[in-house]
């Protein structure tokens, strides 16, 4: 009933966003999915140089990892899926025609977001001040290339947030934002995903 | 029309309550010393491989997307999640 109800409800309004819901569809602008798709990929290899590399060398991999802080591991992973939830309310509110508390709701996603880019310089910084850099060894080269890739592609989401919370007063056309909101809550969900599979990776136990 | 809808603030917040529980439960699973740490390792891959689809499906929405996206990404699961479980039951050996 409520999918009839959105329909009428969007038909009676706009048939542009009608035409949108009527047919499956991926959310946001489709070359974002082609940036999605290419980073995904990247990981994916990356996951694959990890695996290799701890399969030729366990006992240094596993002495390493004792060296991270899984506390801090699991703060980021909650910030980020807290984050991530907020967005998602966000495009909810934005197709509502509510820009508004879209707008608080975007904000708020980067303040919580904030907390993982707090915890990345407290765990480098630790790393850092007891020695342990880039060049310790294979394990911690590997850690601080994927985990600063991916560090990069949260810098860059945080940057797409204030561009949607300024698109939110900004844009006039309701499809336009609709399509900004929804590419880069796509973009951000995926630096999450990212982060939910190299989180428990970087923390394998023998 | 059977057109998929929206997901609805309850729904998109029943899965972020799901991904919360389902950190802690990877986190204790890492931190604890009771099980096999090899059993506690492979079920917290098996967690992450999960959330990931959730966070595709319901966040990214692929549920309402064409079939072959969700495919396709269900193929990215499958093939590197398995890979990292793969490699660290072969590096047992």
């Amino acid at each position: 009933m409520s999918a009839l109800g959105e329909l009428v409800h969007v038909d009676l309004t706009n048939p542009a966003l009608a035409r949108r819901s009527a047919h499956r569809r991926l959310a946001g602008e489709p070359g974002v999915w082609v940036f999605i798709g290419a980073d995904m990929a990247a990981f994916g290899l990356f996951f694959l140089i990890f695996t290799y590399g701890r399969a030729a060398h366990p006992a240094l991999y596993e002495q390493s990892r004792q060296a991270l802080n899984p506390t801090i591991g699991l703060l980021s992973t909650l910030f980020l899926i807290t984050s991530g939830w907020l967005v998602a309310l966000a495009v909810g509110a934005a197709r509502s025609g509510d820009r508004g508390p879209a707008r608080i709701l975007l904000v708020l996603a980067m303040l919580v977001g904030s907390g993982f880019a707090v915890n990345k310089i407290i765990e480098y910084s630790a790393k850092i001040s007891s020695g342990i850099t880039m060049l310790t060894n294979e394990f911690f080269t590997y850690y601080f290339i994927f985990t600063g890739i991916h560090f990069i592609h949260f810098l860059i989401g945080m940057v797409a947030l204030a561009a949607c919370v300024s698109k939110a007063r900004g844009e006039p056309s309701q499809a336009r934002f609709l399509t900004w909101i929804e590419s880069v809550a796509c973009y951000w969900h995926m630096v999450d995903l990212l982060w939910i599979v190299l989180f428990p990776m970087l923390y394998l136990q023998l | 029309m059977n057109t998929p809808a929206h997901p609805s603030p309850k729904q998109i917040t029943g899965v972020w309550l799901l991904l919360v529980a389902a950190t802690f439960v990877s986190w204790l699973l890492i931190e604890q010393h009771g099980i096999s740490a090899r059993i506690a390792t492979t079920v917290a891959l098996l967690i992450a491989g999960v959330k990931a689809r959730l966070v595709l499906r319901q966040f990214m929405e692929l549920r309402t997307a064409p079939w072959v996206f969700g495919a396709l990404f269900d193929a990215w699961i499958v093939v590197f999640v398995g890979a990292i479980i793969a490699g660290y039951w072969i590096a047992l050996h």
